[in-house]
């Protein structure tokens, strides 16, 4: 909360981000956060490999949730990543 | 919403590596094509797990390779780093990358005993060797004289007046690199 632009959890589900988020918020109220580093900026890599549909996505966001962090299967290869890469970016809306 | 990508980085063979390694690069590439807004590295040592171990100069080459996604870390495993070491290798890569980096740090899993032991270190202290190694990283960027006497880190850099490494890209508010904490479970949220 005094040192950093963001926090990052990794492996977080809708509700143990809520828990964290709420856990940062408290934290935030026992500290001066210098008006230098801004919002606090919230980032999560969900459990599992599926890219999250907009209702998770929206739920993410809805507990506060800036970044979602996601990872491709680790058995991809080179071409599946590719294609991973090119029609997520298509799912999620990506601009390029 | 904005959505990042991390890397996994696996090899599960020696043999293995320099085909994993370049093909991260590609990976990184792929990402940034497809509009992700970051690509994140890992850093886990001596396994295979992230075959690149140590996340800096690996990204480096992500920084050539590519010209506008921002690079992250998911995290720096602090407990294992000499801060002004690393001070200095993150500033040279924030103006390798146009200030494209992402400091995310972190004190190293437990579950890795291994990792702390490799460096000479042991796990129970190492959300300790994390603050202090943050605290005094984040001072060497600063500018000002440093002359730090910790529990286990000591330090006495001359005063140059500019900081371990510049920041041109964001000289004008003088800020180094946003830095990022992490956490896999709601108790690690602190001040």
């Amino acid at each position: 909360m005094t040192q950093g632009q963001g926090w990052y959890g990794f492996g977080m589900d809708v509700e143990e981000t809520r828990k964290s988020v709420a856990a940062l918020g408290e934290a935030g109220r026992k500290s001066e956060r210098p008006a230098a580093l801004g919002k606090l900026e919230i980032s999560i890599t969900p459990p599992g490999f599926d890219i999250p549909d907009k209702a998770l996505q929206d739920a993410y966001a809805g507990v506060g949730v800036d970044r979602l962090i996601l990872r491709p299967r680790p058995e991809m290869d080179a071409s599946a990543l590719e294609r991973f890469a090119a029609e997520t970016g298509r799912s999620l809306g990506l601009a390029h | 919403m904005r959505f990042g990508w991390l890397t996994l980085g696996h090899s599960p063979s020696p043999e293995g590596d320099y085909t994993a390694i370049r093909d991260l690069v590609t990976e990184a590439c792929f990402a940034e094509a497809a509009g992700f807004d970051g690509i994140w590295l890992t850093e886990h040592n001596f396994t295979g797990e992230s075959v690149y171990c140590d996340p800096i100069p690996f990204a480096s080459v992500v920084a050539a390779r590519t010209q506008r996604i921002r690079i992250g870390f998911a995290v720096i495993q602090l407990a294992l780093r000499h801060p002004i070491r690393l001070a200095t290798e993150l500033a040279l890569l924030d103006n390798l990358s146009d200030g494209r980096i992402d400091v995310g740090v972190g004190h190293g899993t437990n579950y890795n005993e291994y990792e702390f032991v490799g460096y000479g270190l042991r796990s129970d202290d190492s959300r300790e060797r994390m603050e202090e190694t943050l605290e005094v990283m984040l001072r060497a960027w600063t500018g000002e004289p440093l002359v730090h006497q910790g529990s286990s880190i000591s330090s006495a850099c001359p005063s140059s007046g500019r900081g371990l490494g510049s920041f041109p890209i964001r000289r004008s508010g003088a800020l180094p690199p946003p830095a990022a904490r992490s956490a896999s479970a709601a108790a690690s949220a602190r001040p």
